[in-house]
Parts: structure tokens; sequence; C-alpha cells
């Protein structure tokens, strides 16, 4: 009986000892990936209810801001790609409360993938066709897609987005303005030229979204929210796909 | 590996042998001790099935639901013991009859004090992931039992003396054992007490014969003209003769509940400076944060008055009135609290449909009442 116990406790020792070799003589080559979001408003960090200078003489402020961020991979020159994210919720309502928070990244962080050069970022604001077809009470808990305030029942979509606020052409608030968006019409894609190398670095990939460009109109002027401040409505989708799409250069890449 | 390294573990494996047969044979010290390895240890899983449209009832993984498990929780919610006099129980403020809430603004606890707050319906808790209490400043009901025992306004007694009570008591002991297989009396703890209450709130599950599920899940009723007019207003259909009232903004999904924190302009407040509670800023410090309030469910909302967390509407009526007026200024307010300009109709639509939202059946029947009685 004694040498038996004695002999397990050999025979454990001895394979932890040969997996901390084996671990030792992996190659070092796959790397790890944190994305990074920021959250500003042109180019100053975006804090919650502050109000900052927009078109029209206005002021404008956020009280509310976060999207569905999904299908994010790495693609490279022969096509192969590198899953990143699935699908998160990037919400910076609950980060950019104070200046320091707004400083900090909201981080995915330690995303492992293999080695090589990747030359595009691929990624969608929404939630795709397929899992938008699912409802928040499929899901676990932990899971973004359970969160049944990012539902919207009448439209049966997920709310992809949302955004709100006032906006102030004096010292006080005046207008509340709020676009909700969703449906798959509004569901983008976006892909982006990137130049990353991953050969067993950590690498940081940071997007930062800058909340003026949300609302810009082709022609670089913006949009009159006053006129129209707000849009949940399915029927009217085109301010909620032009606030979409702006998304696409809204949202600069930085790698380091 | 070398002689001495195999010695040092060997000795090492004898020490920690050693070691566990003490825990084994147990402490000596304790008098009191009594075993309970007599009594049977057989823990039966207990399956939820949540009515169509609820969210997934999901226990953390340390502590899984067993029939045994709720039942233990089922006897303390009930019992009298949790207060320092043996007067109170949760079930003081947490009364079946009124879908577990207590008909006062604020709750008074057993020392005659109340606190500032309205006591929150239990039914369907179990559903809550997104923090506890009105300012949600805790995440699990285990955490959340800990505390009405020893909080002043509440309970005000202390668990070392309720815990020594309850493994002298006559029962407890036996209802811990089955529960949780502890194989004497100084197993019983107090985070074992809240795991079993845990267990008993996450079956507080309603019967699913509201007739709003009446109507949209079992096919078995139709909304009056009103009530379908008092869901256009609630739920935004898009339909532009209906004014939207914006309720389902933040009362959403299967239980018409928020999974964040609002300010729904109960109060003016420039600065925040002069709010009496500050929700949860309270518990974050944040500015922004000040004033908001978990958007609690709707599920049996005619039986829980009265309403808001300081119950400072007695009504349906008001609180309608209130969202109707566009409640007062503050900078946080959230953007669908607005002048609605609901008329007589809307209103009573409005309140139509939220009577539907009521079920005063329950999942498990059997199970919810007050097993001491
Ligand atoms: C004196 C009255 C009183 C007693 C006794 C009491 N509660 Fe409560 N309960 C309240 C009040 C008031 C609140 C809201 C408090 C707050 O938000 O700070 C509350 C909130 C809760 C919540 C949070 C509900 C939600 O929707 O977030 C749970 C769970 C709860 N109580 C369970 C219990 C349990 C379990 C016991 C017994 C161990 C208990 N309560 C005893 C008054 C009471
Ligand atoms: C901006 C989010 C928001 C909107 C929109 C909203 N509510 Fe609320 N509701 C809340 C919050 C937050 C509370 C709790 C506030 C408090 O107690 O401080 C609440 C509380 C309530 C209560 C009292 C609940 C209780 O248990 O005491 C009722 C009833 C209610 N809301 C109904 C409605 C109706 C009807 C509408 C639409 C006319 C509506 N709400 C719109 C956020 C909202």
């Amino acid at each position: 009986m004694k040498l038996y116990k004695h002999s397990i406790c050999i025979l454990l020792l001895a394979t932890l000892a040969i997996m901390s070799c084996e671990d030792k003589e992996t190659p070092a080559t796959s790397g790890l990936v944190d994305l990074d979001f920021y959250a500003v408003y042109d180019d100053q960090p975006l804090v919650m209810l502050d109000f900052y200078p927009y078109a029209f003489d206005e002021n404008i402020n956020f009280g509310t801001s976060d999207f569905y961020f999904s299908d994010c991979y790495l693609s490279d020159n022969n096509g192969n790609t590198q899953q990143l994210v699935d699908i998160e919720l990037i919400d910076f309502t609950n980060q950019n409360k104070d200046l320091t928070g707004a400083l900090a990244p909201i981080s995915v962080s330690d995303i492992a993938i293999e080695p090589g050069k990747y030359t595009s970022l691929t990624f969608s604001v929404g939630v795709n066709e397929a899992l938008n077809a699912t409802r928040p009470e499929e899901y676990t808990p932990d899971n973004p897609l359970s969160l049944a305030g990012h539902y919207w029942t009448a439209w049966d979509s997920y709310i992809f987005a949302k955004f709100q606020g006032q906006l102030t052409k004096q010292d006080s608030a005046d207008v509340s303005w709020l676009f909700h968006t969703g449906k798959d019409d509004v569901f983008r894609t976006f892909t982006y030229p990137i130049d990353l190398e991953v050969d067993g670095n950590e690498s940081t990939i940071s997007l930062t979204l800058d909340h003026k460009q949300l609302f810009v109109l082709e022609s670089d002027s913006y949009m009159d929210i006053r006129s129209k401040p707000t849009n949940h409505n399915p029927q009217d989708l085109e301010p909620l796909i032009q606030i979409t799409e702006n998304m696409e250069h809204a949202i600069s890449i930085t790698i380091e | 590996m070398n002689n001495s390294t195999l010695y040092i573990i060997l000795f090492g494996v004898f020490i920690l042998t050693c070691y566990s047969c003490e825990e084994e044979t147990g402490n000596d010290e304790s008098n009191d001790l009594i075993s309970l390895e007599d009594i049977e240890y057989n823990p039966i899983a207990f399956e939820v099935d949540s009515p169509p449209g609820y969210p997934l009832l999901v226990s953390p993984d340390d502590n899984p639901l067993t029939e045994d498990g709720i039942n233990l929780g089922r006897h303390l919610f009930y019992d009298p013991i949790l207060s320092v006099d043996s007067t109170m129980s949760c079930a003081s403020c947490h009364d079946l009859q009124l879908s577990f809430t207590d008909a006062s603004a604020t709750s008074i606890g057993v020392d005659g004090l109340s606190g500032m707050r309205n006591s929150m319906s239990l039914v369907n808790i179990g559903y809550n992931y997104r923090g506890l209490f009105w300012d949600g400043r805790v995440q699990t009901l285990e955490e959340q039992a800990l505390l009405p025992i020893e909080d002043p306004i509440e309970l005000h007694h202390s668990w070392t003396d309720l815990v020594d009570q309850l493994r002298r008591h006559e029962d407890y002991p036996r209802l811990f054992r089955k529960a949780f297989g502890i194989t004497n009396t100084e197993g019983i703890t107090k985070e074992l007490a809240a795991k079993a209450i845990a267990q008993f709130e996450r079956i507080l599950i309603s019967g699913g014969n509201s007739k709003y599920n009446k109507v949209k899940y079992l096919n078995t009723d139709v909304f009056t003209d009103s009530e379908l007019h008092g869901e256009d207003l609630f739920i935004d259909t898009g339909d532009s003769d209906v004014i939207d009232a914006e309720c389902s903004h933040c009362h959403n999904g299967g239980l018409f509940m928020g999974d964040d924190f609002f300010n729904n302009g109960l109060d003016s407040t420039a600065d925040y400076t002069n709010l009496l509670d500050l929700g949860r800023g309270g518990v974050t410090g944040f500015d922004v944060d000040k004033g908001k309030f978990k958007a609690p469910t709707l599920r049996n909302i005619t039986i829980t008055a009265p309403y808001m967390h300081d119950g400072r509407f007695n009504t349906l009526d008001e609180v309608i009135e209130h969202y109707n007026s566009g409640g007062h200024p503050a900078p946080n307010v959230d953007q669908n609290i607005k002048m609605l300009n609901l008329s007589d109709y809307d209103k009573q639509a409005l309140l139509d449909f939220l009577s539907t939202l009521t079920d005063t059946t329950y999942k498990y029947p059997e199970l919810v009442s007050n097993p001491h009685n």
C-alpha cells in the first residue's frame, strides 16, 4: 500500500516535470493581441455628460454610447484569417464616466493568434443576420447577447448601437437626442489595411471612436440633430445607416 | 531525481496524511460537536422550468439547486430566528401575498427603525444578473442573503449568534446535513445558510399564467382594445399614430426589467448635492451615476405598491402621471424621459397593459409558502 502511494507520487512528479519541459520547448512564435477601445470627441477624451462644441454653434454631450463589435479578424495576403473577437458590447457609457476612465481603454485582452504578417483588420458593427435571428433569453448572462436592454422586441432585432445625449446652445441642455440603430439592413462590416507582424510578441491594436465623426455628412458638414433629435424607428433607417456607415471613418486604428 | 528529493516528497506526503486524518476525527476542543453522518445525504438536483420568454436561470457553479437546499432556504427565509429578538424574518418585508414586498414606503426593521428604501419584489429574482438592490451594490443572491441579518434597520442580529442558534437547533442540523452534506454541526456556517436562502429565492418564479403570458405564449386569451393600445404605448411599434411612451427602453425582456441603472427624473437637481439618496452614484462614486436606480421588473406591479426606491408613489396612476409629465430635470436624466402628452384614454390603456403582467401563481406553488405554519 505504502509503495503504491509512493509510486503514484513519483509518477505525478515525473509527469509534471515532463510537462514543464515540454512548455519550454514549444517554439515561442504565436502571439498575443490586445484590442483596446477608446472614445474621443474631436481628439479629446470623451467624458460622459461633458459638453463639446458641435456644428451650428451647438454644444453636445453623450450620456450613452455603446455598440456591438463583432466578427473581428485579421487577414494576411494569402487569405489566411485569425479570429479575434466573436462579439462584444463596447460600452463607453460605463467606462468613460470621468476623465480617468476615458483615458483608460476598454480592453479585450490576450487573444492568442498564430504567427504571421497580417495586412488587414475586419470587423462589423452590430449583430450579424444569423445571431440577430436569436433572442437574449437564449443566452447565459455572461454572453453580451443576453442583454435584454439591447434587444428591441418591436423590431425583432438587437439594438446594434446606442448613442444618446443632449444638445445646448446656452449653458443649459435644452434638447435631448437619441439614436438607437438596429435591423439587418443597418449591419455593416469594415476592413482596414494594417501592418501587424506576429512573432511571439504582444501587440496592441487600438481602436479610437471619434464621436463627432458619427454625425458627419458627405459634404463634410454635420447632421442637424436638433431638427430631428430622435431616431429608433425601423421605418426610417436613413439616419441610422448614416451613423453606422460613419463609424468606418470615425474609428481610427493604431498598432503598437 | 536523487534520493534526498524523494525523501522530502515522502515526508511531505506523510505530513499531509497526518493533517487530513486530524481533520476527519474532528476538533475535540468543541464540546457541542454533534456528528450528523447518520443522516442520509442524497442531494437531488432541482431542474427549473422557466416560463416562456424568460431569460435562462443560471446558478453559480458552487451552489447548484437541490431539493434539500431549497427546502433549507425556505425554512430559513421564513424563520424569525433570523432576527435578534426572534420576531422578524425575511418574509416580514418580503410577503408572499404581496409578491414578496411589504406595502410600506420604506421598510421598518426589528428595532422599529426604517431605512430610506422600499422593499423589492423577490418574484423572479433569480433572473437578476446585473446587480441587486435599488443601487446594484451586490451581485449575487448568495452575497445579498448575508446582509439583512446584521443590518441595524433590518434584522439586527449577529451571524455568530445566529450560527450558534442554528447549530443547537433541533431541526436545522439535519436540514443542513441533507442540503450540503456537512458531517457535524460545526459545518453550519453563515455561507451555507446564505447559499440555501439563495437557492430558495431562485425558485420564486411566476407561474406563467399572467394575462400577458396567456395572450403572448399560451394563445388562450386576447388583449382588450385598451390593453392592446397600452402595449403599443409601452413597446413602441413604430406606429406613428400612437405616442411612444418609451417605457420598454428601460423595462424590457420577458421580465420587463432593466439591465442597467437610470435616472427616470424623480428629483430636480443641478449638481446632485440635494439628492437624499444617491442610488447607483453612492456605490460607484461617479457624478454621472447619482440619482440613477435599477429599473425593476414590472411583473406583478399591480400588487407591489407603493412604488419607486423610496415608495413615493402610492398608485400606478401616480407613476404614469410622473412619466407623462416628463419628470424633473437633472443632468443625467435619461433621454427617454420626456413629456408624453398622454390622453386619459392613453393613461388608462397603459394601466390596463401593466395589469396584464400580474400573476399570483407560482411555478412551484408547493415550495414557496411558509413551511413553519
Ligand atoms: C426590514 C425589512 C427587510 C427585511 C427583514 C429583509 N429585506 Fe430584503 N429588502 C428590503 C429592502 C428595503 C430592500 C431594498 C434595499 C436597498 O435597495 O438598499 C430589499 C432588497 C432585497 C433584495 C434585492 C432585490 C432586487 O430586486 O434587487 C433581495 C434579494 C432581498 N432583499 C432578500 C432578502 C432576504 C433573503 C432577507 C432575509 C435574510 C431579507 N431580504 C430581509 C427589506 C427587507
Ligand atoms: C429611462 C428609463 C426608464 C423609462 C423610460 C421608464 N422607466 Fe419606469 N423605472 C425606471 C427606473 C430607474 C425606476 C426606479 C426608479 C427609482 O425608484 O428611483 C423605474 C420605476 C418604475 C416603476 C415602479 C417600480 C417599482 O417596483 O416601484 C413603474 C411602475 C414604472 N417604472 C413604469 C414605467 C412605465 C409605465 C414607463 C413608460 C411610461 C416607464 N416606467 C419608463 C426607469 C425607466
